[in-house]
């Protein structure tokens, strides 16, 4: 972590922000209610109030800050999530629009994306707290919509710099290797599920812009009661049915499968907005996949541990859900070796 | 008093939930509710694990034909944890070996086999399931998708959803 050119503290922080501002164009910047949201080995993201413009002409923006702290991490570039967020922003879908970008970060001691800030709060806390103002089915089939829409967009059209070309067999490398690639040799069910997944990549006939995480958790609830998508780090080309897969990762009551519609219910509902058919073949295999790449995920502290030592306190409880993941997978392997019929 | 060393961990967890954290400064504090959480689940694990571990060696053994590491025999004479460690290590890694060479193998009695040795995984990953705060312990996410499933991989119907 960088942390020379501005800390960790507001005193640091608000100053440097407020200069950062004004080389972006921001006339006489001033920053107010700077507080931290988030934080952690990999990112933090910072709330606050800009005012700006000539006197008279004083203009307010609630924007937020997000930082990469670990340039070893999993996620995208902050170059590459502006440019991302920008298109997606152009395009018409519900996403913070971003305005300042600095790759290199040598003004807020790491790199950053400054975007504005809608206010609301996480689909997953307000489906805890008791609903989101409107029916929960009706929510779900609208997200369905919403992750179908992100799967139409034409990819012809977007900054391909962002992205790698397509291909399953890598993806699927990438996320594995990282498994195998510990000290102490994986336990027998990553090995299998690693194994068959090498041995049955799928055809994947109109690859895609995926949001890789598309979860109750990154959909932030509006106080108009709308979605606005964050969190695109994980975003990548690829298959429309492994986006899919990720979500139905996350079944609790709070979460988008199982909190407000079934398994089948969400499937449907995409189906019919999308108007595909959704291969369900492919969907076990992306299942499957998910569940490993969740594992690589725990297991590294998002890419920022070589070792289960290396973890923060947050990370190694994250990393202990493995065991889940690890009955889960073999579940899915004592179906294939039952030739599934489940 | 003299409290043993799981008394510690749940007064160590305790200390750093309720007196610690809330003294801590914002961005510190869910890390220190997290490392409470850690040795909460640390100690869950340790005030089961030996005769855990020993009943998962024994079995993987089992699934093996009788296979065992040199330190097996250590465990009768002075059982420690670390031990059964290296044993369950090693069982592993010997399943693992197992298990790939089944899969290569991609016959009818190799099927059998392997799902046998599956399901036995399942249950011992299973029953652990209550030393993790990440996931909920009395459901896997694969009971919940499975009525997504296929019905068989290699029908092309099934490529349209399960149907029956």
């Amino acid at each position: 972590m960088n942390e020379t050119a501005a800390g960790s503290g507001t005193d640091d922080l608000a100053p440097a922000l407020a200069a950062c501002l004004a080389d972006g164009g921001y006339a006489d910047p001033r920053v107010s209610g700077l507080r931290r949201l988030t934080g952690g080995s990999t990112h933090d993201t910072w709330a606050f109030d800009l005012e700006h413009g000539a006197a008279g002409q004083r203009q307010g923006a609630p924007l937020i800050l997000r930082r990469n702290l670990a340039m070893e991490s999993l996620d995208m570039p902050p170059a590459a999530e502006f440019a991302l967020l920008s298109w997606l922003h152009d395009a018409g879908l519900p996403v913070a629009r971003p305005l300042l970008c600095d790759p290199q970060g040598g003004a807020l001691g790491n790199p950053f994306v400054i975007a504005e800030r809608i206010i609301g709060t996480d689909l997953r806390k307000a489906l805890a707290r008791g609903g989101a103002g409107r029916e929960r089915s009706e929510i779900g089939r609208e997200l369905a919509a919403l992750q179908g829409a992100i799967h139409a967009l034409d990819t012809a059209d977007c900054p391909q710099h962002i992205f790698e070309a397509f291909d399953v067999a890598r993806e699927v490398h990438r996320w594995t290797a990282l498994l195998l690639a510990g000290a102490e040799v994986a336990h027998p069910v990553l090995r299998a599920a690693i194994a068959w997944l090498a041995a049955n990549i799928p055809e994947v006939e109109r690859p895609c812009i995926v949001h890789g995480d598309f979860k109750a958790n990154n959909i932030l609830w509006s106080e108009a009661g709308r979605p606005v998508i964050l969190d695109w780090e994980l975003a990548h080309i690829g298959d429309p049915v492994e986006d899919l897969a990720w979500t139905m990762l996350w079944t609790t009551r709070d979460d988008i499968v199982c909190g407000l519609l079934t398994p089948e219910d969400y499937l449907a509902a995409y189906e019919q907005s999308t108007a595909t058919r959704v291969d369900r073949k492919r969907l076990f295999f992306w299942q499957l996949y998910a569940l490993v790449k969740l594992c690589g995920i725990l297991r590294s502290g998002s890419g920022t541990a070589r070792d289960g030592r290396d973890l923060g306190p947050s990370h190694a409880l994250l990393s202990r859900g493995s065991a889940h993941l690890e009955a889960a997978m073999a579940d899915y392997l004592v179906a294939i070796a039952g030739g599934i019929a489940a | 008093m003299n409290p043993d060393a799981l008394d510690l961990l749940a007064m160590v967890a305790r200390f750093l939930d309720e007196s610690l954290s809330s003294q801590v400064p914002p961005a510190l504090r869910s890390d220190v509710r997290a490392a409470a959480k850690n040795l909460a689940d640390a100690r869950a694990q340790l005030d089961a694990a030996f005769p855990l571990l020993a009943r998962e060696c024994d079995e993987l053994s089992a699934a093996l034909g009788g296979a065992a590491p040199d330190h097996h025999a250590q465990r009768g004479l002075s059982p420690s944890l670390t031990g059964l460690q290296a044993e369950h290590a090693w069982l592993l890694g010997e399943v693992g070996d197992r298990v790939l060479a089944l899969q290569a193998k991609g016959e009818p009695a190799s099927c059998t086999a392997l799902a046998e040795i599956f399901a036995l995984l399942r249950d011992q990953a299973g029953r652990r399931l209550g030393w993790q705060s990440v996931f909920p312990p009395d459901r896997l996410v694969s009971d919940v998708l499975r009525g997504t499933w296929p019905v068989n991989m290699d029908d092309e119907e099934s490529a349209g959803g399960k149907t029956g």
